[in-house]
């Protein structure tokens, strides 16, 4: 019994896959890992600084409580997401109600799959805070020991509690059974919050605040505390055992934690049996109407369209309605004139902010440098939005219909590259058009800037449909492979970087003016376009015939 | 009219998918491919709809060369593949009529065929839901009216029966016989004896990429010598290869 629920757990970690593909995944967790470690480095220095002034308070043992309460608390919101998704929206929950297992087995392998998820989260927020609370306060053996217990089983309570949020709304309602429109809410939700904290943690780490600043803040931070801690207990028993480890009252604390977190995690698992399966019958990927169309709406939507336009048409509805290609390729266009907006705001004080920018573009009236910038920065916006690095991928286990419609290779090749172009279009716009805007560039500078951006995002395009037309990922289950987990978006991306950060340098040493940068970007890279358009429309036609997916 | 000359076809090198097939499926005639799995049905179909190239050989629909002018090629027939699976996040009036755009069909003919059809496959009130949230037989429906859209003189279907219902399965049939009468070709693969039995005017038994058989049923039954049933005769012809 207790053997189905680990070998579950099992299975469900590993996934599918080939050897080569958990290879990939290496290189991801290596990649996680490097973008993670300054804001490890970072916590830990604060806590470091914090420590010492909260010692000479005489107060410095509210930062296990601080730390534990706050890990519970992102653990709890995290949790919410983890647990809808690897609960209620995975594929494989339909191969599994089938099968003769107990509700508690199948929740209780999900709830270890979650639980492990959790532990990235606790790598970054709380380990690097115990570690250094550990050095400074020169805790002992049974300091680490009991951090190393509290490092595995502090994410049970906040996850019943988030389990016990979903799981009677899964039950009972239906408001989350559409996956689709849940997926798009939770990310969009998800960049707010990303957001969120980066314009918090940039006022917060300033880098200069004051001895004053950070006392206040500190003692703003302890009448907090009491708040959070009632809201998980037993974050304030954990603490105690590793403040109080040499003495008794630390193996007190200690069993009174672990006894806690049994005891709610087996009324969790009885009252699981109840809720779950009920609630993880009968979801939905899509709502449907099932209502007639009157014969004028008929009418309306069988107009005829040209060929080239209605497969435009479809390639850019898929991408808006399949949730990680929107999320990928349409959301990503926004991020970056969120964060610009942000940065613009809150580093007002510190550094050079866009509006000094601006001045100093001005003083130097006519240097080209200010196109190169603008035409790389497209080049690279449009290759991140791997509209076109994905657009044979995307089709997947599907790319037979392109095989035996009447409609020429040379075309639909053509076609995906200008959906492409379209997205980026709207995405370099808004982007670019925001920073012309704060930097005050002048119509004439921004007029050149958005034809030199054309021949960029073209460029982009081109480079990378070529790289997926070389090696398609269409070998995928779910869609998130084809946009997420395919190298063909680096690859373009590094190749743009790399032409992209010639031209500047190009632009640079030759001293071009703004009139003649924009005329070598039409030579060069018009080019390279025509060139590409060439190499697309003849051996990228050959390659796409090959492709027997 | 189809026409398969000496067509060969081998992956990786080393599996030999399909051996010197030679097939003709005439005008006004329901056409079944018989075979087991694996045999070489899929193969075959790919082939003749552009999906993959032959090694060698020749393949005609109406007489044009499927390898020279395939454009020309695919305008002639419609092709029901065995996952209906496709297009998901569309609406099924948005597939229908994409397909209508792609083949080419003016507004006045695709309104009228969506009609018909929705009408005759039971699909009227689902056309304005995504694709997403059909069953399969649904999924089933959508596509095989996606491709009678531009009303195509040779159809080529890759196991239609699977997934639908008695009734969609009958008015399918249906259809097929009427095709037929007009004077025009049906090709189809099935692992339903009973449907190849009742429907086909002739049929092709393929195992292994080589065709094993290929006339009437009464010829098959002369060829056996007798009044067997063709599930026996087909157990026989694919057990005596293996």
């Amino acid at each position: 019994m207790r053997t189905n629920t680990f070998l579950l757990a099992k299975v469900l970690l590993k996934g599918g896959g080939n050897q080569s593909e958990r290879r990939k995944k290496w290189i991801l967790w290596i990649v996680l890992g490097v973008a993670f470690l300054p804001m490890i480095v970072q916590i830990g220095f604060f806590t470091s600084v914090s420590y010492e002034v909260l010692k000479r308070m005489n107060i410095e043992t509210v930062i296990p409580a601080i730390v534990l309460a706050l890990t519970s608390f992102v653990v709890f919101f995290f949790g919410i997401f983890y647990i809808i998704n690897t609960f209620y929206f995975t594929k494989d929950i339909e191969s599994l109600l089938p099968l003769p297992l107990r509700p508690f087995e199948i929740i209780g392998a999900k709830f270890i799959v979650v639980t492990i998820y959790e532990y990235l989260t606790e790598i970054v927020v709380l380990v690097p805070v115990l570690l250094i609370y550990g050095i400074k306060s020169g805790g002992g053996i049974l300091y680490y020991l009991y951090s190393a217990i509290i490092f595995l089983t502090l994410p049970v309570i906040p996850l019943v509690v988030s389990s016990l949020i979903i799981m009677p709304i899964m039950r009972f309602t239906g408001i989350i059974k559409n996956k689709d429109r849940f997926r798009y809410f939770a990310s969009i939700l998800g960049i707010g919050i990303a957001v969120g904290v980066q314009f918090v943690s940039t006022r917060f780490v300033d880098g200069n605040i004051s001895q004053e600043g950070l006392e206040s803040v500190l003692e703003q931070l302890e009448s907090k505390i009491s708040t959070v801690t009632s809201f998980f207990p037993s974050a304030k028993y954990a603490a105690m055992s590793l403040i109080r480890s040499v003495d008794v009252a630390g193996i007190l604390n200690m069993l009174l934690f672990l006894g806690l977190t049994t005891i709610i995690m087996t009324v969790f698992l009885y009252l699981s049996q109840k809720l779950y399966f009920k609630g993880v019958m009968g979801i939905s990927e899509t709502g449907s109407k099932r209502k007639a169309m009157s014969n004028r709406e008929l009418k309306r939507v069988t107009e005829k369209r040209a060929v080239a336009f209605t497969y435009f048409l479809k390639e850019i509805r898929i991408i808006l309605r399949t949730p990680p290609f929107f999320i990928n390729c349409i959301l990503g266009n926004f991020i970056w004139p969120i964060i610009i907006l942000i940065s613009s705001l809150s580093n007002s004080n510190s550094g050079m902010n866009l509006e000094q920018l601006g001045s100093i573009i001005r003083q130097n009236g006519d240097n080209g440098l200010i196109i190169a910038i603008g035409f790389a920065f497209s080049v690279f916006l449009a290759s991140i939005n791997s509209v076109a690095s994905t657009a044979i991928s995307r089709e997947g286990q599907n790319l037979y219909f392109s095989k035996y419609i009447p409609l020429g290779y040379t075309k639909q090749i053509l076609v995906k590259v200008m959906s492409a172009v379209a997205i980026s279009v709207f995405g370099v716009g808004i982007t670019l058009g925001f920073i012309c805007y704060l930097i005050k560039l002048n119509i004439y500078t921004a007029a050149l800037m958005v034809i030199a951006s054309l021949i960029g995002i073209l460029f982009s395009s081109f480079t990378g449909i070529v790289f997926d037309l070389l090696n398609p990922k269409l070998n995928w289950d779910n869609e998130q492979k084809a946009v997420k987990q395919n190298f063909n978006v680096l690859f373009n991306m590094l190749a743009c970087i790399i032409f992209a950060g010639a031209f500047i340098a190009f632009v640079f040493i030759m001293g071009l003016n703004i009139l003649q940068t924009l005329i070598a970007t039409i030579l060069i890279f018009g080019t390279f376009n025509a060139l590409l358009y060439y190499f697309v429309s003849t051996i990228g036609v050959k390659l796409f015939k090959r492709i027997e997916g | 009219m189809i026409e398969l000359i000496d067509v060969n076809k081998t992956y990786n090198g080393k599996l030999k998918a399909v051996d010197n097939l030679n097939l003709l499926v005439q005008k006004g005639e329901i056409f079944g491919f018989l075979g087991p799995n694996g045999a070489g049905k899929t193969t075959t179909i790919k082939m003749i709809t552009g999906i993959i190239g032959c090694d060698s050989g020749t393949i005609k629909i109406n007489g044009i060369d499927v390898n020279k002018d395939s454009l020309e090629a695919k305008r002639q027939f419609g092709f029901v593949p065995d996952d209906p699976n496709i297009f998901l996040r569309l609406k099924g009036i948005e597939y229908l009529n994409f397909m209508g755009d792609i083949y080419n069909v003016n507004a006045s003919d695709r309104k009228t065929r969506i009609e018909e059809l929705s009408r005759r496959f039971e699909m009227v009130n689902a056309l304005s839901d995504s694709i997403q949230s059909y069953s399969h037989g649904m999924r089933q429906k959508i596509v095989i009216m996606g491709v009678l859209i531009h009303n195509p003189s040779v159809w080529i279907l890759d196991e239609p029966m699977t997934g639908l219902d008695p009734k969609s399965s009958f008015v399918l049939k249906e259809m097929m016989r009427e095709h037929a009468n007009k004077g025009k070709t049906v090709f189809f693969s099935t692992h339903v004896l009973e449907v190849a039995e009742k429907l086909c005017d002739r049929v092709a038994v393929i195992n292994n990429g080589k065709i094993l058989f290929c006339g009437t049923l009464e010829e098959m039954k002369i060829h056996f010598k007798g009044e067997e049933s063709l599930e026996k005769m087909f157990l026989e012809m694919t057990g005596n290869e293996n």
